[in-house]
């Protein structure tokens, strides 16, 4: 990728949760991430892990413990009052549930006009007029403008979450998986349409999602999230079917087959998710890597790249060609 | 045929909010007429009853007849005068005392709920406030700023506030957590223009039924400050007075304790009632246990 | 050969005459021992009253059940009395729900959760009944089941209280387990987890699964036998080979489209619009609003059960056409 400015950049970003005396939820800890101009990076990982906290800190709905993030090279960290409110126009958000993040006592005019008068955007003869465009962008009807939330369906009300967020022509969407809470024949319709306005409008999309398949059709780059680092990031082509990291690779062989005739016997990942208030020192995998030897206990690894393309994995044991040691087996 | 889209109906599975449809509460119809009732009355018995301090010593202890329909009291007043025009004291008590609580409540609670400093500061004063009893207080306020409506108002408003206030926060702190108020810090709207049209529009339900018990226990405090002498003045006719009066006429003349006693039971039964019908209206998980039935 | 489960003719209705929800119509299947059947489909489509009412769990103030029939090892369950049905579940049948939490008491110890399980069905003593609940703990591969035994639900994880859960339904040794979506509120590697368990213990003790789900490859993963419903009926059903391979219905054809395979990036197959509402009975295919492969007749004439192949049979008049397209599309990949 050609040196271009990064519309956010994300560096060494921490977020802890004081829970106690001296007692620490670390959600995020210590990421680092970039999202170019018209490139969409999903962040993928397990309940927990961070993924959802992290698009909360980007957007600034919640402050950061540590380090700095940038929005187009301007530190928006510390921003405060209408200098954090102007910038809030270059990134909007679209939710996971389509049922709470709308309010119900308004209807879907007011709810995708709320930011066109937040920002005093053209004269309120014509936002109205851009309402109706906007809705009709994400293929709602001039007569679902009138209506409150609860007389739309899920994918409409999605539908409408995402109008939302186009309003203000954001440069960056933030968007935290936006079709988990949706039937199959609908998600596959608001995925489609996210992948077409991000090609059609040139965003950038930060994409959170669990779902390895949804992911690999839409976004360019991943970044895959354990216990609140990143363990490994690359294309998707190389992440999805090329995955070097032990997690990453337990993980996507958990996802279950495309077809009954792929079925196999394979060896689950042992053991649950360390708790973040304590996580493991050394790897934050070690605790159930197959591989893990003392090293993985003590040392923490940093991303580093392997093979082409930016591919990055944080592993002590990866060899130069993306080799692990032989599994130990159970004794 | 219609398109496919606009044919999509899924079906929207969010509770739908509250419609009123008045065949679907009797209850709550119920109450607004008869407190409806309540009210024509307050506004028009000084111009169709008899004086109601007019006293005449001939006619004293009379019990109820066709003259006097509730009889007359120890002086020779009309009791039937005496109880409609009280009506208006009572009802003056009950919507100023809910009126003053709310508007208190909800500055206060929205603040709780949204600043740390005025939670920290707001919160510990109510639980102090709430720590008092609040009969004492009342009659401790009256002591010391005299009699009248207005100080019988503030005297019972005081006490309630906490609660109130505690409610609104309570509300507010869940209502603020929806997804939909992170997504209106997004789009850039401004911190009072969140608490004025999407916090405080999903707290109007909670609130309009704490309204109607506060309104409730007022009309009962008036009485029982009236009772205790440190209420509503003696001239000015009330339940709470009269009861009062009464009191020491009791085996002799019933009618006297008994009329106001009957009219204070009728309102704060009514718009008890109406409180939980609002409550069962307002509340989905209630509205739809009933809608099973 | 007779069924373990037989199902003829369900139909399930919610509400009175005047508003009445046709949540299942006209739904047939049969299970064996030793196999599993998911039923699949979107919410609405009537899958888990489906299984409720194959449970007679569904009020019967509110609910009305028609079955031509419904028997559970050739036990007639239409009339069996409340107290015979209670007797099989648990013992013969029992079921696990999505939401492990709301099937555990948060106030007891699991040990004795699973223990009462097997007390309320099997004359045994108390001590015997902790060590089949620790035995049970062990299967499902809980680390340290003794001191998990004494733990309380709320301090273990998610994928730990599914495990309880299916420790309990699984502790009297049933012929027949229905799970409703039970890996939806798990992670990818608890699910699998849970799923090549639930597979296991089939396998060892000759049990029937019905298993319920949105997730197509759930279904890739366990199934025997699919049945896709949409709409309140089963449009399509047969070995799962069979309905991956060669979908001979409109909407399976459509939902294999819109799954997001993590081997492809290509752009999803839409189905507009979106489920029917279900406040009329319909005799025409529900689908056919939103079907690419529908004529005038799929929405004028009411469907009738196509047999496609050996076990394969489904609602689709236009089953030919859809073959078709499936065919071009595998050329089309090769």
């Amino acid at each position: 990728m050609p040196e271009t400015q990064p519309i956010i950049a994300v560096e060494g970003v921490k977020r802890h949760y004081k829970i106690g005396w001296k007692k620490h939820v670390r959600a995020v800890d210590g990421v680092s991430l970039e999202v170019h101009p018209g490139e969409t990076l999903a962040l993928v990982g397990e309940s927990g892990c961070g993924k959802s906290t992290l698009a909360r800190l980007i957007m600034r709905l919640e402050p950061a413990t540590a380090g700095r993030i940038l929005l187009e090279g301007q530190d928006i960290t510390a921003l405060r009052g209408a200098a954090l409110q102007s910038s809030r126009r270059q990134m909007q958000m679209v939710f996971q549930d389509p049922y709470a993040s709308v309010n119900p006592r308004l209807t879907a005019e007011d709810i995708v006009r709320e930011p066109l008068d937040n920002f005093r955007i053209g004269s309120p003869e014509a936002r109205r007029t851009m309402v109706r465009a906007l809705l009709g962008r994400v293929g709602l009807s001039a007569q679902h403008a009138t209506r409150y939330p609860h007389e739309l369906s899920g994918g409409q009300r999605q539908r409408l979450g995402i109008a939302r967020a186009l309003a203000l022509n954001p440069k960056l969407i933030v968007a935290d998986e936006p079709v988990s809470a949706l039937d199959l024949s609908i998600q596959a319709q608001v995925i489609n349409l996210l992948r077409d306005l991000q090609a059609e409008l040139g965003l950038s999309m930060l994409f959170v999602s669990h779902d390895i398949g949804v992911v690999a059709h839409v976004s360019h780059r991943v970044a895959v999230m354990y216990l609140g680092r990143i363990v490994e990031t690359g294309t998707t082509a190389d992440v999805v079917s090329r995955a070097l990291h032990p997690y990453t690779r337990a993980l996507i062989d958990a996802v279950p087959v495309e077809h009954p005739s792929q079925r196999r016997v394979r060896r689950p990942l042992e053991g649950d998710l360390p708790s973040p208030l304590n996580p493991p020192s050394g790897c934050r995998f070690n605790t159930r890597c197959p591989h893990a030897e003392a090293r993985c206990r003590i040392e923490e690894p940093v991303l580093r790249g392997v093979g082409g393309e930016g591919h990055q994995v944080a592993c002590h044991l990866l060899a130069e060609d993306g080799s692990l040691p032989a599994q130990k087996t159970a004794a | 045929m219609t398109t496919p889209l606009a044919l999509s109906a899924e079906e929207p599975q969010a509770p739908a909010l509250p419609r009123f449809a008045w065949a679907h509460s009797p209850l709550l119809l119920a109450g607004v007429v008869i407190l409806g009732i309540f009210v024509m009355i307050a506004l028009l018995a000084p111009f169709l009853v008899a004086d109601p301090t007019a006293i005449n010593t001939s006619k004293r202890l009379k019990p109820p007849s066709e003259m006097f329909w509730f009889g007359t009291d120890h002086l020779g007043r009309d009791i039937f005068a005496r109880t409609m025009v009280g009506t208006r004291n009572s009802l003056l008590v009950g919507f100023g005392v809910a009126i003053s609580v709310t508007l208190l409540g909800v500055t206060i609670g929205l603040y709780a709920g949204f600043s740390k400093w005025g939670e920290r500061i707001f919160m510990r004063l109510m639980d102090g406030l709430m720590a008092i009893p609040g009969v004492l207080l009342a009659i401790a306020l009256v002591a010391l700023l005299r009699g009248g409506l207005l100080v019988v108002i503030i005297a019972i408003t005081i006490p309630e506030v906490p609660r109130m206030v505690r409610l609104v926060r309570s509300v507010v702190l869940t209502v603020k957590e929806q997804p939909f108020v992170d997504a209106a810090i997004s789009v850039g709207s401004s911190t009072p223009k969140i608490l004025w049209l999407h916090v405080l529009p999903n707290t109007i339900g909670p609130l309009s039924v704490q309204a109607t018990y506060v309104a409730v226990s007022a009309i009962i405090a008036e009485a029982v400050l009236s009772f205790l002498g440190v209420g509503t003045p003696p001239e000015i006719p009330s339940w709470g007075n009269m009861m009062a009066e009464g009191r020491a006429y009791f085996q002799l003349a019933p009618w006297i304790i008994g009329f106001p006693g009957l009219m204070l039971s009728i309102i704060a039964l009514t718009v008890n009632l109406m409180g939980d019908a609002l409550r069962e209206r307002l509340d989905p998980r209630l509205a739809r246990r009933s809608g099973l039935k | 050969m007779s069924a373990l489960l037989h199902v003829e003719n369900l139909s399930v209705t919610f509400g009175s005459a005047d508003r009445r929800t046709h949540a299942v119509s006209d739904v047939s299947f049969t299970l064996e021992a030793g196999r599993t059947l998911c039923l699949v489909g979107e919410s609405g489509s009537g899958k888990s009253v489906t299984s409720m009412a194959v449970m007679g769990l569904l009020p019967a103030r509110g609910a009305t059940v028609e079955a031509r029939r419904l028997a559970f090892a050739g036990e007639d369950l239409r009339t069996a009395t409340p107290a015979r049905l209670a007797q099989l579940r648990g013992k013969e049948i029992s079921m696990i729900f999505q939401d492990p939490m709301s099937s555990l008491n948060p106030a007891l110890t699991i040990g004795y959760q699973i223990a009462e399980a097997v007390r309320l069905h099997e004359p045994v003593s108390r001590a015997e009944a902790r060590r089949r609940a620790l035995d049970m703990l062990d299967r499902m591969r809980i680390p340290d089941a003794r001191r998990r035994l004494d733990q309380y639900p709320h301090q273990m994880s998610g994928g730990m209280r599914q495990r309880v859960m299916i420790a309990m339904a699984l502790a009297c040794n049933p012929k027949l387990l229905i799970a409703d979506e039970p890996t939806t509120a798990l992670d990818v590697t608890v699910q699998a987890q849970i799923l090549s368990l639930m597979d296991e213990l089939k396998r060892d003790m000759g049990m029937a699964i019905l298993l319920i789900t949105h997730d197509l490859g759930v279904v890739a993963e366990m199934a025997d036998e699919v049945a896709v419903m949409y709409a309140g009926r089963i449009v399509e059903r047969g070995p799962v080979t069979a309905v991956f391979d060669r979908p001979s219905h409109g909407y399976t054809h459509g939902l294999l489209g819109a799954k997001p395979r993590r081997s492809s990036s290509e752009r999803l197959l839409e189905l507009p619009g979106g489920v029917p509402r279900l406040d009329r009975h319909v005799e025409t295919c529900a689908f056919a609003p939103r079907c690419r492969f529908a004529e005038t007749a799929c929405s004028q004439e009411p469907v009738a059960p196509i047999a496609f192949d050996a076990g394969h049979m489904g609602l689709c008049r236009r089953h030919a056409a859809v073959r078709a397209a499936v065919a071009m599309q595998v050329d089309h990949h090769a």
